[in-house]
């Protein structure tokens, strides 16, 4: 009974929040009027108007003073990172010895492939150009292969936070936990959906496991083989082919001391290793996230354990269906590798842009363009606001480079973005705008008269017909 | 029972042909054309049957029955000839390109739904969704027009649950069977426990008596068809036991395959309408292999069901529908997939009474268009009731005193005759 | 003394009135056993237990066992599951889900929250799909920004008892609604963004901005601005608001309710269909009807006492035994009707018939119960459920409960070799007759205990509420 009330609490809709704080206005005249039509009806649309005009200034605000309000929030007035801003500035330290290892790595597969692409048609040109030219390739990389790459965790919270909004909520101590609504729904879900398959899962990733060890490790196939078997999720993808899985040993015959894949189970081996190898991709894109939140997750006897244990099996991941970027790995030369071929076809011994494209690349080239244009503006901004960090900082140098720069203009665009106020929230800041301990500001007696003209007007409508005469 | 004897007893039916064709002459007439044994469509060749094979998801339109090979959009899928002179249809859909003389492809369907479970209700009932105004499928619309006792399932619905009546009446919904084998070893179960049938009647006795009520007579009318459905042909009919393997293996013996045969066996025993579907056509990423798979398991069974119907006879009366809820879009998108195209999309058609060998309508040369003769869902369905020679302006009284037309405003594709 | 006197008026009174009126001889009270079950089912969704049964014919106080009822957790579970079929139906759609919703109308009826706050909430929710509850009854019928058409319809028929979606491409044909009366009710919604997070992810928000903004519907001639069917029109940017206190203040709304509130306990609305209120379709008993309304405006939208008030009335307690059908009586409510039981109802009865729970366990009863549901409801995917107690059966229904195994439950009720009482008491929730035992006996010469078992949960007296 207490968790039911505790839940009352917590989910009290906000006209009784205003009906709340409307018993609380003290005197006669204005105030008692102000007291009389918070608590009616019709008083409720005419302050959630003004509440509605309230929140729509601040978000206008916010945007505007975003980019100070950000330096002032990690910074303080002597520009040293506040204590608390400690793990964000490690994590873009991280980032920027992301960026330069596969910037190295983008410029040396650049060179690699540049020679071979044509200068006809003009466009190939222009595409070489951007490719070999060191903005260019920042700005490619920061829009696009940064994603593609894995590197942008933040995409990929994104797109696993709703699902996790939808089976779970944050108990007293912060943990997560099975919604109650989700709960019936959720072990059916498991029921019908895993089942037995967890154990059969395990039971297989354990041999393979086993198996890796002896494989030849050649380059080849074989290579492959012994690197996919090391994951549970190519067990999963085995069992998904097959029902039985006896003998995955028998296809394999010994040389030298080692098992390498016997000649007629190749073609089996290679469609496995398509699938495995896309999914375990696919894993590797979500670690980061899923184990994060695995961590929040806890870890009781019910079926909130249950699914905190099936969530950290790699393979589970692969059939969350989340709708991932396509090409995208954990490992910058794939990631590159599938960006290029999407742009690029081979033809006579070397590269150009796919004809398909040929009709929008003008268009595609302008919009880079612009983009770069629109980066390097918003980079700009940061330097200003960034030169009060202070000299010694070591994340200063993050926002000393044009990729820094770039990187902090989207996260502060980001956050402007996500901005939003709860109607509580919107009406602590009515209550602050209009009241001073409890009393009535002189500057909004106005508002206050708008607000009971506006309920009586509201009231007088009420009065109309019964509609089903 | 002839289509013309139903239909005397069908008072609500307002077909022109029937008042034409009423009396000996008509049908002496009906039974002369009948006999000139043309393949091709006749004036006044009725459809007694329909099976809809549903491709559930949105098949695309470029890979199978609108290939565009020299095209950037039509992607590697390459075109083959057919059997039909001058039609090409994707090379991964051999053998149904040599039944393409029996089918007409309609090249310029359109509709304005590129939402999933809109589509699909438009694509079932003709009408599209409407909050609060109840339309009937079309399986229940020819379940209810053929009117006699209901004794038979008139409406089965083969891996899906089907889309339902309406205020047709619950007689002339569907019978889904998600799988033919399981529905049998149920039906063999219920005829080893006939006698409950028997004891509940008798221990019903006291209570029915006291309670005098619509309600239990529709209930008796239920178990009494249930029970029914064991003498009927039904049973038989989805038993593939009683087929061939060389038959069952050339429909292929996955789910899709098996359910057309029990499809065609189903119409033998005098079924109305049946839809088979095949699920995962819903390409968004990686369109080609997705689509090339789906094919391996479309093409077999569909080239089966139509040699087969044709084999026996059933061709001219039972129409065959190929379709989804909506085409793909032509131009690819990054993950190698074809994403929602209501704008221009394919269907296939033939045998009762449609023509076959034809191609209606055409898209532009990157098929982003329709460029000629564009066909809305109401005219397909107004095509297929007219081939029943059911009045597809007929208007239901539905609940509520809601009006509901057979099809909303649509013209049949006469192209298609 | 006028105003007294009506205070007192009540369920029963008025009914007399009309029955003499009429000429029509209202039928018996119900027997005990007949009650019992009726007022479980009702209350609850389930038959009561075998235990319960004897209990309650051995000391039969109708009064107390309805206060039991709706005391119990069960109530609550009940009726979010039946509001939630009638709100949403049991197909997700448009990225929304039923459970969330269910669940939230479950904690409303657990706390007994007035009706019209209910409604208000359901009206004005907003706010992402994940963790919210009444947002997905928004998102459900709201496809698309700027194409309110379907959640106007829904709103109407639901909490107004009227269709009129039937005015949406041209003027009602017999009622007085016009097609500007609807898309002016759909202009409340014109300033609510369904917002596509990611799959599986929306967001309802209101903007302030678009709900200032012309808006010329898609089907529709012209520009509409919002205006209520009673003639209100807002007077702020807060829509939804107001479009919640203008349908709560009206008195159709809790004529709707009250009518709402009535169908289940009889088989049929004072105006039935209950979303289909219109000259063409009069309430059978008006002045009944108009009681209830005002009851339900005093009781301030109290849903468990306007409950109690019909349940505890004698023409909710009459007997639906008669020999002979006749429309006339059924429609003044002459006599309680035979009536059908939602999937949930027919499930949860089967398996507390079958002692499912005791045989086999919580969980492992749960997931069994979770699978029925799943297939009793398959054919239901598509349809509209506004009226949650019509019969549905199909054919397939009959041959699944038919061929019904018993495998989990042989080792406990039937392994007990129950006699035929006790298989009476289990399964109809009463003593068999002379009649029917001797029925049963002659069949037990060559029949087994479960062939009469599962015969006897495949009658029509199982199948229906009555």
């Amino acid at each position: 009974m207490t968790l039911l009330l505790a839940l009352a609490i917590l989910t009290q809709d906000v006209n009784s929040k205003i009906d709340e704080f409307a018993k609380t206005i003290p005197g006669d005249g204005l105030a008692a009027r102000v007291r009389e039509t918070l608590l009616s009806p019709a008083g409720k649309p005419a302050i959630k108007e003004q509440i509605g005009a309230l929140t729509g200034e601040a978000r206008a605000n916010a945007a505007k003073t975003a980019v100070p309000d950000y330096f002032k929030e990690h910074f303080d007035d002597e520009g040293r990172l506040r204590e608390g801003s400690k793990a964000h500035a490690e994590e873009l330290l991280r980032e920027l010895a992301t960026f330069e290892s596969d910037r190295k790595e983008m410029r040396a597969l650049v060179d690699a492939i540049a020679d071979k692409i044509p200068d006809e048609p003009a466009y190939n040109a222009q595409v070489k150009k951007i490719l070999k030219d060191e903005n260019g390739q920042l700005i490619l990389y920061a829009t696009q292969l940064r994603v593609l790459a894995g590197r942008d965790e933040a995409r990929i919270e994104r797109i696993i936070k709703p699902l996790m909004d939808l089976i779970f909520e944050a108990d007293a101590d912060g943990r997560l936990v099975v919604r109650e609504a989700m709960k019936e729904k959720i072990e059916q879900s498991l029921e019908e959906r895993y089942g037995d398959k967890v154990d059969r899962v395990e039971k297989l990733a354990k041999s393979l496991a086993a198996l890796a060890e002896k494989i030849k490790d050649d380059g080849g196939l074989n290579s492959r083989l012994r690197k996919a078997f090391a994951s549970s999720v190519t067990a999963a993808a085995i069992l998904e082919m097959k029902e039985d899985v006896d003998g995955v040993d028998d296809a394999f015959v010994e040389r030298d001391g080692k098992l390498v894949i016997g000649d007629e189970h190749v073609e089996t081996a290679e469609k496995i290793l398509a699938k495995a190898e896309e999914q375990i991709r696919t894993a590797g894109l979500v670690r980061g996230p899923m184990l994060r939140y695995v961590a929040r997750i806890k870890d009781d006897e019910g079926l909130t354990g249950r699914l905190r244990k099936l969530l950290s099996y790699e393979w589970v991941w692969t059939r969350l269906d989340l709708k991932l970027p396509a090409g995208a790995s954990t490992s910058f030369k794939e990631a590159f590798d599938a960006w290029f071929r999407t742009v690029f076809e081979e033809k006579d011994g070397g590269w150009t842009v796919k004809e398909a494209h040929a009709d929008k690349i003008e268009d595609g080239l302008k919009k880079f363009r612009r983009e770069a244009q629109n980066i390097k503006r918003g980079a700009d901004v940061i330097a200003r606001d960034a030169k009060r960090v202070a000299e010694g900082e070591p994340v200063r140098v993050f926002y000393g480079c044009l990729y820094g720069q770039a990187r902090t203009a989207e996260i502060i665009k980001a956050k402007v973005e996500g901005f939003s106020m709860t109607d509580a929230q919107g009406l602590d800041l009515w209550i602050a705008k209009h009241f001073d301990n409890g009393a009535i500001r002189s500057s909004s007696e106005a508002a206050m008269e708008a607000l009971i003209r506006k309920a009586d007007e509201i009231k007088k409508q009420l009065e109309k017909d019964d509609i089903g005469k | 029972m002839t289509n013309l004897e139903s239909r005397g007893r069908c008072d609500m039916c307002l077909s022109r042909r029937h008042f034409l064709g009423a009396g000996l002459g008509g049908f002496f007439a009906y039974a002369m054309r009948h006999r000139a044994g043309d393949l091709f469509a006749q004036e006044g060749a009725k459809a007694k049957a329909c099976i809809v094979l549903w491709m559930e998801g949105g098949p695309s339109q470029l890979d199978t029955f609108d290939p565009k090979p020299g095209h950037a959009n039509g992607g590697p899928t390459k075109a083959i000839e057919t059997a039909a002179k001058g039609v090409r249809i994707a090379a991964s859909l051999p053998r149904v390109a040599a039944q393409m003389k029996r089918l007409s492809i309609v090249r310029s369907l359109n509709s304005a739904e590129g939402e999933h479970q809109r589509a699909q209700y438009l694509l079932h009932t003709g009408h599209p969704f409407i909050e609060g105004v109840a339309h009937p499928s079309t399986g229940a619309v020819v379940s209810k027009e053929a009117g006699g006792a209901v004794t038979i399932p008139r409406y089965v619905s083969i891996g899906q649950p089907g889309f339902g009546p309406a205020f047709l009446g619950q007689e002339h919904g569907p019978f889904a069977l998600e799988n033919p084998q399981t529905a049998l070893e149920m039906l063999r179960k219920l005829d080893s426990k006939r006698g409950r049938f028997q004891l509940a009647q008798e221990l019903g006795r006291e209570f029915e008596k006291s309670h005098e009520d619509g309600l239990l007579k529709l209930r008796d009318g239920l178990m009494e068809r249930t029970a029914a459905l064991l003498d009927t042909a039904f049973p038989k009919a989805i038993d593939l036991s009683q087929e061939p393997d060389e038959v069952r293996d050339r429909y292929g013996r996955g789910g899709f395959g098996a359910g057309c045969l029990v499809a065609r066996r189903l119409v033998e025993a005098g079924v109305r309408f049946v839809e088979v579907s095949l699920g995962g056509w819903d390409t968004h990423q990686d369109n080609f292999n997705a689509v090339g798979r789906l094919c391996g398991a479309l093409d077999p069974a569909f080239s089966a069901l139509v040699e087969d119907l044709e084999k026996r006879g059933l061709l001219d009366s039972t129409m065959v529908m190929w379709m989804g809820e909506f085409g793909r879009t032509p131009a690819i998108n990054a993950d190698t997939g074809r994403d929602h195209f209501p704008r221009a999309f394919s269907a296939v058609v033939g045998g009762g009474g449609l023509a076959g060998g034809r191609v209606i309508g055409e898209t532009n040369a990157g098929g982003m268009e329709i460029a000629r003769d564009p066909v809305s869902v109401a005219d397909l369905f107004a095509t297929v009731f007219d081939r029943f020679g059911f009045d597809h302006a007929k208007k239901y009284r539905g609940e509520g005193g809601t009006v509901v037309k057979m099809t909303e405003g649509g013209t049949p594709v006469k192209a298609l005759f | 003394m006028i105003i007294l006197l009506l205070a007192l008026a009540q369920i029963d009174p008025i009914l007399d009135e009309v029955w003499k009126e009429k000429g029509v001889a209202p039928a018996a009270r119900s027997s005990d056993a007949e009650f019992l079950r009726r007022v479980t089912l009702d209350l609850t969704g389930v038959i009561p237990t075998e235990d319960e049964v004897r209990a309650f014919l051995e000391k039969p106080d109708r009064a107390k066992k309805i206060d039991g009822l709706l005391a119990s957790p069960r109530y609550a579970i009940f009726m979010g599951e039946t509001f939630a079929t009638s709100l949403y139906g049991y197909q997700a759609a448009f990225e929304t889900m039923r459970e969330p919703l269910e669940y939230w109308l479950r904690q409303q009826f657990e706390k007994n929250a007035p009706y019209d706050a209910t409604v208000r909430a359901l009206l004005t929710a907003s706010g992402p799909n994940g963790g919210g509850g009444p947002v997905h009854f928004i998102g459900r019928f709201y496809p698309q920004t700027g194409a309110p058409e379907d959640l106007a319809a829904k709103v109407s028929r639901s909490f107004l008892g009227i269709r009129l979606n039937c005015a949406r491409c041209h003027d009602h044909p017999f009622e007085k609604w016009s097609q500007e009366d609807f898309y002016q009710l759909a202009a409340f919604f014109k300033g609510t963004d369904r917002k596509y997070i990611t799959q599986g992810a929306i967001e309802i928000v209101d903007d302030v901005e678009r709900a200032k903004a012309r808006w010329k519907p898609r089907d529709y001639e012209k520009a509409v601005k919002p205006r209520f069917l009673s003639g209100a029109e807002p007077q702020t940017a807060a829509l939804r608001e107001e479009l919640a206190l203008f349908v709560a203040a009206n008195r159709q709304f809790a004529r709707a309710f009250a009518n709402r509130l009535w169908y289940p306990f009889f088989g049929r609305g004072i105006v039935h269909p209950i979303d289909n209120f219109g000259k063409k379709n009069p309430p059978s008993v008006p002045k009944l009807l108009e009681w209830l309304t005002d009851e339900a405006i005093r009781l301030k939208f109290d849903v468990k006492a306007l409950i109690r008030t019909i349940v505890t009335s004698r023409a909710y307690q009459l007997t639906s035994v008669r020999e002979s059908a006749d429309p006339e009586r059924g429609r003044v409510f002459a006599h309680q009707a035979v009536r059908a039981l939602t999937p949930e109802q027919t499930a949860d009865s089967m398996l507390r018939a079958l002692q499912l729970e005791e045989a086999v366990g919580g969980a492992k009863a749960g997931s069994i119960r979770a699978k029925f549901l799943q297939f009793l409801v398959r054919n239901m995917l598509d349809q509209d459920l506004t009226s949650v107690f019509e019969y549905r059966e199909s054919v397939q229904d009959i041959m699944t409960k038919m061929t019904i195994e018993l495998r989990e439950v042989r080792g406990k009720f039937l392994a007990e070799k129950p006699s035929v009482e006790r298989v009476y008491l289990a399964v109809l929730s009463r003593r068999p007759s002379a009649g029917e035992r001797a029925a049963c006996d002659k069949f037990l010469k060559r029949g087994t205990m479960e062939e009469v078992f599962i015969t006897l949960l495949n009658s029509h007296e199982f199948a229906f509420n009555h």
